[in-house]
């Protein structure tokens, strides 16, 4: 049976993390470029942004690949520390719940995103 | 959920918006990404990668492995041992299943996705089905004394068919003299057995000579054989499930054309799977350890047949003494001409004298019988596998035992036909590949090929169509047959130029009967297709058992 050795492991799962920051800098500056203007963001501070948004979004559960990179959207079209923005507080509130699971709380972050679903506060 | 991918298509989400507002519910929500994914936004996978940037590589889930043992009729297989190997064969799990036929495994590390599994050790003994008991039945027995009957005076007609009256005598005679016997039908069986070994022992000294061995067997011991497995039959109970298998063996064989000890390991496992199959077809339970046992019960089995055998050869003797003693009567040799009764009695008593020979030879045939399903089997033994099956974790593995019906109740005789046709339409298509492998596609290449075996002899002959004059004597028969042929039957080419004409030429010039033989006749092509007699064979080739038939 072909095995993979601790080291190889560790080697690959570095190479997989940098993949991750190079391919979610590369999409916000293909997509975003105006938001990332706005906010006075350089290419060369993209990637700590990543880094920093990947931290946060831990702290609140949000682990999943695709959870992350919407997290980072979130960071790039609202504000660089929306979690925490006065002026959107209701994603600051729904990070912060704890009867949900780190992708049911993005889902919830897209919908009003993108439907505004929850402009009236949280059901 | 499925999501938009970000950034928002704000035309496309325009056009969504139109057709759904606000989507609060699950069901306008998927709608909405439609109509936006069909405007042209882009939508995300509904099952997205389960990676995490911090640490892309997880450790795998556990699994679980699920398995089922059924019965043919579905029941569960209880407390049956299971095995699960990895691929490589190494022992994973064991254990034994539950009051299902079940067993669930849970905690099977993912990288373990496939497995081998088995399962053995079925706790309940074999139990062949109950049959209705059956009552002698008068339309049976009938039917088994017409049978005696018809075959006595199938043999006989030669010398009677001028005289039918005597023929109607001879048949009410024997109608009339048996009393109501009870399994009557296991006994007509036997009796059509009993008909091929009374009429070899009519047979002179060189005639019996003649027939070739079957599966390592002498005639003999050959016909003795199949009357032994139909005997064994008739045991109650057991009989249906022991005939079965030992139909199943001799069938087997006769197909492979060659004894246990020629067949290659991959056969035997095949032939010991046939007979498992054939087993639960006839009852339930464990047959591979019945089939284990089998070879210590054949002495008891053999005795039970050897009495139904004495009581089929005392019907016969009891007919054939009776018909003797009618055709001797005052009435009869009033109406009947002198020589012609003469000549009918002379013929029953060969008859008489060959019945009291396969009494003589009972107890040899039985010896020989015995020794030569005892080798067959203890060398069918090994051939007991696991039935292993590929699995894989995550689904229910059911495996549910398979059944086979026996091959029919042909006589020693019909199966001796049966390998003798085999063997035909192997020669014929090994005459057929010579011939392409020399000529190919080449005009004027011999069209057929046809080949010729003697059933009884064993003896085979090969002849291909057309290359010229055909120079060979021919045998008297064909050439009156020649001459018989209807003007518009002819053709342009002579009846001597077909390969099937040419091949029983040589066959009846060696001196063998046509009743005896056996033709296959193929067209001569890289892949060889049966061919059909052409109008002049219709003619010439008749009086065999020509294949394939017309």
């Amino acid at each position: 049976m072909f095995r993979l050795s601790k080291e190889q492991l560790q080697a690959l799962s570095l190479h997989l993390q940098d993949d991750f920051l190079k391919r979610t800098a590369s999409h916000l500056l293909a997509n975003f470029p105006a938001e990332l203007a706005k906010h006075g963001l350089q290419s060369n501070q993209l990637e700590q942004l990543i880094q920093r948004g990947v931290n946060e979004a831990e702290s609140f559960g949000v682990v999943h690949e695709h959870d992350v990179r919407l997290y980072i959207e979130c960071m790039v079209v609202l504000h660089p520390r929306f979690a925490w923005a006065q002026d959107t507080p209701w994603f600051g509130e729904v990070l912060r719940r704890e009867d949900l699971s780190g992708t049911e709380k993005m889902d919830m972050v897209h919908d009003q995103l993108v439907f505004g679903l929850y402009e009236d506060g949280l059901e | 959920m499925r999501r938009v991918k970000l950034p928002l298509n704000q035309q496309a989400a325009r056009i969504a918006n139109e057709k759904i507002r606000a989507p609060a519910s699950n069901v306008l929500r998927e709608k909405w990404l439609d109509a936006y994914s069909a405007a042209g936004g882009m939508v995300e996978n509904e099952t997205p990668s389960q990676r995490t940037p911090k640490s892309p590589i997880q450790p795998c889930t556990l699994g679980y492995i699920e398995l089922q043992y059924l019965h043919v009729d579905a029941t569960p297989v209880c407390g049956a041992r299971y095995e699960i190997r990895s691929p490589e064969g190494q022992l994973l799990y064991e254990g034994k299943l539950d009051g299902s036929g079940r067993v669930r495994i849970n905690g099977v590390p993912r990288e373990q996705s496939s497995f081998l599994f088995h399962f053995e050790g079925d706790p309940a003994r074999y139990t062949p089905h109950k049959k209705p008991s059956q009552k002698p039945d008068p339309d049976a027995t009938r039917s088994m004394v017409e049978g005696v009957g018809r075959w006595l005076w199938g043999t006989l007609q030669g010398d009677f068919n001028k005289n039918p009256s005597m023929s109607q005598i001879a048949v009410n005679t024997l109608l009339g003299l048996i009393p109501l016997v009870d399994q009557a039908l296991d006994l007509r069986d036997i009796i059509a057995g009993l008909k091929d070994i009374i009429e070899y022992y009519t047979e002179d000294e060189d005639q019996q000579k003649k027939h070739s061995s079957i599966l390592g067997l002498s005639y003999e011991v050959w016909l003795w054989l199949n009357i032994f497995i139909i005997a064994m039959g008739c045991i109650p109970e057991l009989g249906s499930a022991i005939k079965g298998v030992f139909k199943g063996l001799v069938a087997f064989l006769v197909d492979a054309g060659k004894k246990v000890d020629g067949l290659n390991p991959r056969q035997v496992q095949a032939l010991w799977e046939k007979l498992v199959r054939i087993l639960n077809h006839f009852g339930k339970g464990n047959a591979h350890e019945w089939l284990k046992q089998l070879p210590g019960k054949i002495d008891g089995w053999m005795d039970e047949a050897v009495k139904k055998i004495r009581t089929c050869l005392d019907t016969i003797e009891s007919l054939l003494k009776q018909a003797e003693e009618h055709a001797n009567s005052w009435f009869v040799r009033w109406i009947v001409d002198t020589n012609v009764l003469d000549k009918f009695t002379a013929r029953l008593r060969r008859f008489r004298s060959a019945v009291h020979k396969a009494y003589v030879r009972l107890d040899s045939m039985k010896a020989q019988v015995n020794q030569w399903l005892r080798d067959q089997f203890s060398k069918i033994l090994p051939g007991k596998h696991l039935f292993p099956q590929p699995g894989s974790t995550g689904g229910r593995h059911t495996r549910i035992q398979h059944e086979e019906l026996p091959p029919d109740n042909k006589s020693g005789r019909a199966l001796a036909k049966e390998l003798a046709e085999k063997r035909a339409k192997e020669a014929a298509e090994s005459a057929a590949a010579k011939v392409h492998a020399k000529y190919g596609s080449a005009k004027g290449k011999p069209n057929c090929a046809a080949a010729v075996v003697d059933q009884r002899t064993g003896r085979e002959w090969t002849a291909t169509s057309g290359g010229g004059r055909y120079d060979e004597p021919i045998h008297p028969d064909l050439d009156k047959r020649i001459k018989d042929i209807p003007e518009e039957h002819l053709g342009k080419r002579s009846p001597t130029n077909c390969a099937e004409f040419r091949a029983l030429n040589e066959a009846l010039n060696a001196g063998a009967r046509a009743e005896d033989l056996v033709i296959y006749t193929v067209f001569t092509e890289k892949v060889p297709k049966p061919a059909h007699r052409c109008p002049r064979c219709q003619h010439t080739v008749v009086g065999v058992s020509s294949i394939p038939s017309d």
